[in-house]
């Protein structure tokens, strides 16, 4: 009897012991499994790499290791002038200004053909909360001006249209679109990815015992790995059912550590190569824009007008010509070779590209003019009368910008922005001719931003007693809504 | 649809002869992507960015009980967020949909394993 128990006592304490051993849960499959040991070793190593992270910080209090994080804040308001997505665009209305907007996108012509992207862009926009004409709100009586304006907005289909055609220019060193550049990139990459291939390999042996074991002396399966939960594996004729289990836990641990390196080594050698900030070079690149828009409205909205304008913009040393111009356009030749991954993995890790890419600095010039057709208007119950001959304004003008104090994260504690404009009007008594320049700094507090302005003007844009003038101005910016950054 | 199945991600009792199709899309053309296809007891094999995407690839399974591989490999490229989605199929046997939501600098690696019936 004693005998009996004693051996009862022991046979539970070695189930206990085997059950203590699995790394899975009962009701685990190895589907279920699979994440959640990787999440166990993942949390393993990651607090052994946040203690060797600070003990590298203590030696160096330095380093650029967190840029690729925060390139994106560098270059986040770097937006490309022409916001081209979809083929066509969805009907939009800005519910303040009234303004219905709808766009066609299309590839346009490059200089090898047409280019990938939509670079040309059509686009309609109706006001259906139009204003009235300056000078004839002026010149309604001031005592009943209120009603007058509304009894003229009430007056139905009074049209308000801009059609507007846009365009990048696309050549081997201008634009901005990803797949302009992914030739190289796509080499790049493939060239990092055969560095896995040992890795890979090895893996895929983890992977090939685990399905074994997951299979029947037959080699059919009867282990599902989605569904079969592990208290249910079954024994096998090598194997009993805890035998089987432990033996399949260890190879899932296994295959799960091997993917791990996988994952790992890719992570390091996609940074490594640079490639993490190729799309960052990208979006520096130069871009040169066009626009051409028509206005057809109701004279009790103003002249018609027809509008030209075009817009260079440009980074310093953070774009594809930079790495093309320091050894990249020899060594990319033929991109699937070493030498360009290896120019690539040199460009991005000087200390100059770093700095450069971390400032993100811009510089854009930009020329508009806008024709104003020959205009007339009367409102004889008013007494008005008014009439313009054929008019022009010419604007050119630029405007710099680069981020300031940019910590290892990446996130700058403050924006400079600069810029200068002339403007000249032949009709003196709708604009004066001027000359505008501004200073704005941007200074984060967490997701607070408080521009600090100075503005200077040679005239006021509309006649006045004004000869030159300085104005500053403080502003607050709160974001509401710090997910959405 | 929701479109977050796990990696790895098992496809299981395959027919031989069945076939496996890879698609690779993204919300905007920044991204990069490869995938390693690797059969019992064959050579690896490279699937270019042309080849996946917008795909599909598509790959006839032979072998019986044996294990195929295939690893998507991905790197977002944009300086805005976005998403590349991952889709795979196996007729009669069941569907993948993953995605990989990011700025430039995010990698992410998939896994299919491919268990022949």
């Amino acid at each position: 009897m004693k005998r009996t128990v004693l051996f009862l006592i022991c046979s539970a304490l070695v189930a206990s012991s085997a059950r203590a051993q699995f790394l899975c849960n009962d009701l685990d499959t190895i589907a279920t499994c699979a994440p959640r040991l990787k999440g166990e070793i993942l949390g393993e190593t990651k607090a052994a790499a946040v203690k060797a992270q600070d003990d590298v910080k203590k030696k160096t209090e330095t380093g650029l290791q967190g840029l690729t994080t925060g390139l994106a804040s560098s270059v986040k308001d770097f937006v490309p002038l022409l916001q081209l997505t979809g083929v066509l665009g969805a009907i939009t209305t800005n519910q303040d200004t009234g303004v219905m907007t709808v766009a066609l996108n299309t590839p346009f012509i490059a200089t090898n053909g047409v280019t990938r992207d939509r670079a040309f862009q059509v686009k309609a926009l109706i006001d259906t909360k139009p204003k009235i004409f300056d000078p004839i709100h002026t010149a309604l009586p001031a005592a009943g001006r209120d009603a007058a304006e509304k009894d003229l907005l009430a007056v139905q289909n009074r049209q308000h249209v801009t059609l507007q055609l846009s365009t990048n220019v696309t050549t081997t060193r201008l634009g901005r679109n990803f797949e302009q550049y992914r030739d190289v990139a796509d080499a790049i990459f493939e060239g990092v990815v055969k560095t896995l291939d040992r890795l890979v390999g090895d893996e895929f042996v983890t992977d090939t015992a685990l399905d074994r074991l997951g299979r029947d002396g037959n080699g059919a399966i009867d282990v599902l790995f989605n569904t079969t939960r592990m208290i249910d594996i079954p024994a096998r004729a090598d194997l009993d059912s805890v035998q089987r289990r432990a033996r399949i836990e260890r190879a899932l641990y296994e295959s799960v550590k091997a993917a791990i390196a996988v994952e790992t080594a890719f992570t390091k050698a996609v940074k490594g190569s640079g490639l993490n900030l190729f799309g960052q070079l990208v979006n520096n690149q130069p871009q040169l824009s066009f626009a051409v828009s028509r206005v057809y409205r109701d004279p009790l909205f103003g002249p018609e007008q027809l509008t030209a304008g075009l817009v260079f913009e440009v980074g310093f040393g953070n774009n594809i010509n930079a790495f093309m111009d320091s050894g990249g356009q020899k060594a990319c030749e033929d991109p699937s070779t070493p030498a360009c991954r290896t120019a690539l993995q040199k460009f991005t890790a000087r200390a100059d590209t770093k700095a450069a890419i971390k400032a993100g600095s811009r510089l854009a010039f930009h020329a508009d003019v806008i024709s104003n057709r020959s205009y007339a208007y009367d409102l004889p119950t008013q007494n008005i009368h008014l009439s313009y001959p054929q008019s022009w304004k010419f604007t050119a003008g630029a405007t710099f910008g680069r981020l300031v104090g940019v910590d290892d994260d990446g996130n700058a504690s403050a924006r400079l922005d600069g810029s200068f404009d002339g403007e000249w009007s032949s009709d003196q008594r709708l604009a004066a001719n001027r000359v505008v320049a501004a200073i704005t700094l941007t200074k984060k507090f967490g997701d607070l931003s408080v521009p600090l302005g100075l503005r200077y003007a040679s005239r006021s844009e509309f006649l006045s007693d004004f000869d030159h003038g300085i104005s500053a101005n403080v502003g607050l910016k709160f974001n509401l809504f710090p997910g959405l950054k | 649809m929701a479109c977050n199945d796990p990696s790895p991600f098992f496809f299981e009792n395959i027919p031989v002869g069945a076939q496996y199709e890879l698609s690779v899309s993204g919300s905007s053309d920044a991204f990069l992507a490869e995938a390693d296809f690797i059969a019992a007891g064959g050579a690896p094999e490279h699937w270019s960015f042309g080849e996946i995407s917008p795909g599909p690839k598509k790959r006839p399974l032979d072998g019986q009980h044996v294990v195929h591989s295939v690893s998507i490999f991905v790197t977002i490229q944009s300086a805005t967020e976005m998403t590349v989605t991952v889709k795979a199929t196996i007729d009669g046997v069941g569907s993948y949909c993953g995605s990989v939501t990011g700025i430039a600098g995010t990698t992410e690696r998939i896994k299919h394993l491919l268990r022949m019936a």
